[in-house]
């Protein structure tokens, strides 16, 4: 990482500090999937995700990294989504741009079946790209919130170990649960 | 002349007009099926293509191509064709022109019949059936609807992949009543949802906010932010509810009250308002928001009967009128703490010496009392009320002869009654009496209390566990307290 330089006489020189940060901010970075498709993302989106980001703090970080577990079309779906938050708005401060990427947000999960945001998921996890992963989760629990346990077992494909007495009186301690 | 109604033989009348076979996506009539009614003249029985065409094209004013979609999709029916063209209702079918649309929806959904695909294209873009020109970003965004759509049809077993960790933190995300339902789906899931662990994640994912109102200000601490809003002037707020995002004030001198939404201040009109009412804001099940007001006898008010009161305000209609009060219970505490769940209000009461949450629910109208989990807490106690996750309630209660603590969480059931489990008991040397009476939120292992104390003219501060802020130029002090919780 560049630090502030010093000129001459001692002081920072703040011009040369802004073309290092404007060089910083223009490094890009190739990321290549698990089935050999590559992307050239700027190093600002790159470190939305946290094992890229400690790859480039500890200068571990070629040209081109491998993303082992990630396919070509999650990958690019992921990277659509750091893209668009990389410069994520100040929750109090600006309430317009907020309520623009939740709309953007909600547009984009939208498009994708559920397969899709599972495997979302797991690769924002491996990624650990947390505001992903938060929001995958959430849009699933959105999903699941108001289905049966029945579907629920299907879904997660879950065995019912609960002996029909077992589960009658579940169901009767949790009535309140299933109405409404 | 014409002839109607009359069904024909499509592929008939497309042969005779030099033309293509429909394709297979519409079903054939076969010519036994054919029901001619009301023909004068035998001699033509099936117009050539054209004839009807210029029909609908002179009679509804629409161009050649629309005119053909709608008698191909009407299987030739000119009547029905002529109908929906004046009408621009859609056909049961889609013309050929749109088969790549089908094949890209069936893809879509999975590998889903052409029955389907076609439903799905007329739920989501009607339009597109007319469309022949439809461009490839078109065509996706309808693919794209359609496979959202089609989430609820595929299961993937791909959940089945997901690392424990992972289902976990989608479960932390549901709503208490969906966890309540999902003890069901396996006993593994029941023991998650019962551990202290799992209990206090979902701690940590909740929401806060302080109010605190002092002279004409009022203050709002949002995980350590502060942001005032001050009304200016002589007014003096009494007292203060909030509920989901909105804010009621009471004010005395003058005696008026207001609601703030964000940055938008409405003054609600209301003349006699006694320094003796209390205020409520929720709303009902239609989330139509209403105050309610009301009082043990205004007996500053010029009235001819100090009887207790009760009126609702319905900020839709901005009008007041009457509502039943019980008046056989009384505050704990002055001013009283009212907390807001699920557009209801609760807020700890007494009756003959006893204690417990009176509620009072915004879309039946009326008070209702709910039962606190103090059977074996005796002696002298500060009990605190506040909100758990926005859907129950937590109870904090604190016994004054070993200053201990112990913390309840409540969910709100159907038929308005609370079931309460106990999270934990913060025991400890450096426990201090809780005065002034705090707000308080629950989090991952610690409570977070928060109360005004008076310090020197021009400061204030926030404590948190060791750590002190000052604020200059604030004419009042906010403690907040971390307390380390032991679990028990």
């Amino acid at each position: 990482m560049s630090s502030s330089k010093k000129s001459s006489d001692g002081k920072s020189s703040e011009i040369e500090e802004a073309v290092a940060s404007l060089t910083m901010s223009s490094n890009k970075i190739l990321l290549t999937s698990s089935d050999g498709e590559s992307f050239e993302i700027d190093e600002a989106v790159a470190r939305k995700f946290q094992i890229i980001a400690n790859m480039i703090e500890d200068d571990c970080a070629g040209k081109a990294i491998p993303i082992d577990n990630v396919t070509g079309d999650i990958l690019s779906k992921i990277i659509e989504y750091a893209k668009k938050h990389v410069d994520e708005p100040d929750e109090d401060e600006d309430e317009e741009a907020k309520k623009k990427l939740d709309s953007w947000d909600a547009k984009f999960v939208e498009k994708l079946d559920l397969e899709t945001i599972f495997k979302i998921i797991l690769a924002a996890n491996y990624l650990n790209f947390e505001g992903l992963l938060g929001f995958a989760s959430q849009t699933v629990a959105d999903y699941i919130k108001d289905k049966t346990p029945e579907e629920v077992r299907e879904i997660f494909n879950i065995e019912n170990d609960f002996t029909p007495e077992e589960e009658e009186a579940i169901r009767k301690e949790n009535a309140w649960t299933f109405n409404g | 002349m014409r002839q109607s109604p009359m069904e024909v033989d499509p592929a008939e009348s497309l042969k005779e007009a030099g033309e293509e076979q429909i394709p297979e996506a519409l079903p054939l009539m076969a010519s036994s099926q054919v029901q001619i009614q009301n023909i004068q003249e035998s001699t033509n029985i099936w117009p050539r293509k054209d004839t009807w065409v210029n029909r609908i094209c002179y009679e509804t004013k629409v161009s050649r191509e629309e005119a053909l979609f709608y008698l191909e999709g009407f299987k030739w029916n000119l009547d029905a064709a002529m109908e929906a063209c004046h009408s621009k209702t859609l056909p049961e079918q889609p013309s050929q022109l749109n088969n790549k649309l089908i094949s890209s929806l069936c893809n879509a959904a999975g590998g889903e019949t052409r029955e389907k695909a076609i439903a799905c294209l007329k739920l989501f873009n009607s339009d597109s059936l007319r469309n022949q020109q439809m461009g490839d970003e078109q065509m996706d965004n309808i693919v794209d609807k359609t496979r959202a759509a089609n989430r609820d049809k595929s299961l993937p077993k791909l959940a089945a992949n997901l690392p424990y960790d992972l289902v976990e933190e989608i479960l932390l995300k549901l709503p208490v009543k969906s966890l309540a339902r999902f003890n069901l789906t396996c006993k593994e899931w029941g023991s998650l949802f019962s551990g202290h662990r799992f209990i206090y994640k979902q701690l940590v994912n909740s929401q806060y906010q302080f109010l605190h109102s002092r002279k004409s200000e009022i203050w709002v601490v949002k995980s350590g932010a502060f942001q005032i809003r001050d009304f200016g002037s002589d007014e003096v707020i009494k007292s203060m509810v909030q509920c989901e995002g909105l804010i009621l004030c009471s004010t005395i001198s003058p005696r008026r009250i207001v609601v703030l939404n964000g940055s938008q201040t409405r003054w609600i009109d209301k003349e006699n308002l006694s320094v003796y009412d209390f205020f409520c804001l929720g709303h009902d099940s239609k989330n139509e928001y209403k105050v309610l007001r009301f009082n043990f006898g205004a007996y500053d008010c010029d009235c001819e009967s100090y009887a207790a009161v009760a009126e609702i305000f319905h900020m839709t209609t901005n009008s007041w009128r009457l509502s039943d009060i019980q008046d056989n219970w009384e505050f704990t505490r002055q001013p009283p703490m009212i907390v807001s769940v699920g557009g209801n209000s609760y807020w700890i009461a007494s009756s003959d010496g006893k204690l417990f949450v009176q509620s009072y629910n915004f879309s039946t109208e009326e008070f209702k009392p709910l039962k606190l989990p103090l059977q074996q807490v005796k002696g002298t106690k500060t009990l605190v009320l506040s909100s758990f996750r926005r859907e129950g309630l937590s109870l904090l209660c604190q016994r004054h002869q070993d200053l201990s603590i112990d913390v309840w969480n409540g969910i709100i059931v159907q038929d308005r009654s609370i079931v309460w489990g106990k999270q934990f008991v913060v025991t400890g040397h450096n426990q201090q009496i809780l005065y002034p009476v705090p707000s308080f939120f629950i989090t991952e292992k610690k409570i977070v209390m928060f109360c005004e104390e008076l310090v020197e003219e021009g400061t204030a501060h926030i404590k948190v566990i060791n750590r002190k802020e000052v604020l200059s130029g604030r004419k009042r002090g906010i403690i907040a307290w971390q307390v380390k919780v032991s679990v028990g």
